[in-house]
């Protein structure tokens, strides 16, 4: 690897094979932090930057999937899930909400390193800068005035809303990165229950997209196939 | 194994994985002359390897089970 020896954070519940991958990675040049209790994972991250994350799909009691919701509700790391065998769904809804890539653990090592790399470089070519960096703080950010029922972009300016997709907006973003079914949204936006027929749920999302759709973040309301929508981006809350 | 006392193909995965992870580290560290981090791979690789002839000695054993024996 050229430059700087990249950090790479590895979340696998299995002792032997987080160990292996270590082993392996620090073998080709990579610093290297294992971890195998998902919990720990906020602490770890808060506490050191990390380039990648390597996440295992099967973590006990939780997922793959639902770590990377997670962490795409607040971190803009470069993340590949590693899954023990093909499992179609877990590997579409994965790369769908954010993952960087998707991988086997039966692939030859060489071929996962390349993978690595490549992640890496598609991250620092986009911001000129090491991937892995915190989304950008306060002030940088899209911010949602509650009471004023605003939307503020990152350079100050208003983003003019309509009644029902500031609500929209609002309740995607309270759930922090969790499905939001069409009919809550339906319910609190429009207060009536959903009725299959009824698309205002999915025309008030479009709009909603044309407006806080960015080229930097494309699509941060995530369309979950037959239940409903996520919020995957950064916004600040403020009361006033 | 699995819960229903089939060997598990995904552990076998595992095993797999880290046997070839730590043998790929383990010619890196023996390139660069670094013992102890090669006899730490070689130890790795020889316990998944020994997982693995488990796995196939559990597979073995099931497929000789008559049919109406198997749990």
């Amino acid at each position: 690897m050229t430059g700087a020896p990249p950090d790479i954070l590895i979340l696998d519940d299995d002792l032997a094979y987080c160990e292996a991958m270590a082993a392996y990675l620090e073998s080709q040049g990579c610093r290297v932090t294992t971890l195998q209790d998902p919990s720990a994972l906020d602490a770890t991250l808060s506490a050191a930057h990390h380039d990648l994350l390597l996440l295992d799909q099967r973590l006990g009691s939780t997922t793959g999937t639902d770590v990377l919701v997670r962490i795409r509700a607040h971190m803009d790391l470069p993340c590949i899930v590693v899954t023990g065998r093909s499992e179609a769904v877990d590997r579409i809804v994965n790369l769908e909400i954010g993952a960087d890539d998707e991988l086997e653990k039966t692939v030859p090592p060489r071929e996962m390193l390349a993978r690595i790399r490549s992640v890496l470089r598609r991250y620092r070519n986009r911001a000129g800068q090491p991937a892995g960096q915190v989304a950008p703080t306060t002030g940088r950010r899209w911010q949602l005035l509650a009471e004023r029922r605003e939307l503020r972009r990152p350079d100050g300016s208003l983003c003019p809303l309509t009644t029902a997709e500031f609500e929209a907006l609002h309740v995607l973003h309270e759930a922090k990165g969790a499905t939001v079914t069409r009919a809550e949204l339906s319910r609190r936006v429009f207060r009536r229950e959903f009725d299959p027929a009824d698309r205002a749920v999915d025309t008030v999302i479009r709009k909603l997209r044309t407006k806080v759709d960015t080229v930097e973040e494309p699509r941060v309301i995530k369309t979950v196939r037959s239940l409903g929508y996520m919020f995957t981006g950064f916004l600040d809350e403020a009361r006033a | 194994m699995s819960d229903t006392g089939t060997p598990d193909l995904h552990a076998l995965a595992q095993h797999l994985a880290t046997a070839s992870l730590a043998v790929d580290a383990a010619s890196a560290f023996l390139e660069r002359g670094d013992l102890a981090r090669l006899h730490r791979c070689l130890d790795a690789a020889a316990t998944a390897l020994a997982e693995m002839a488990g796995w196939i000695e559990a597979k073995r054993a099931e497929d000789d089970t008559p049919e109406a024996t198997r749990p």
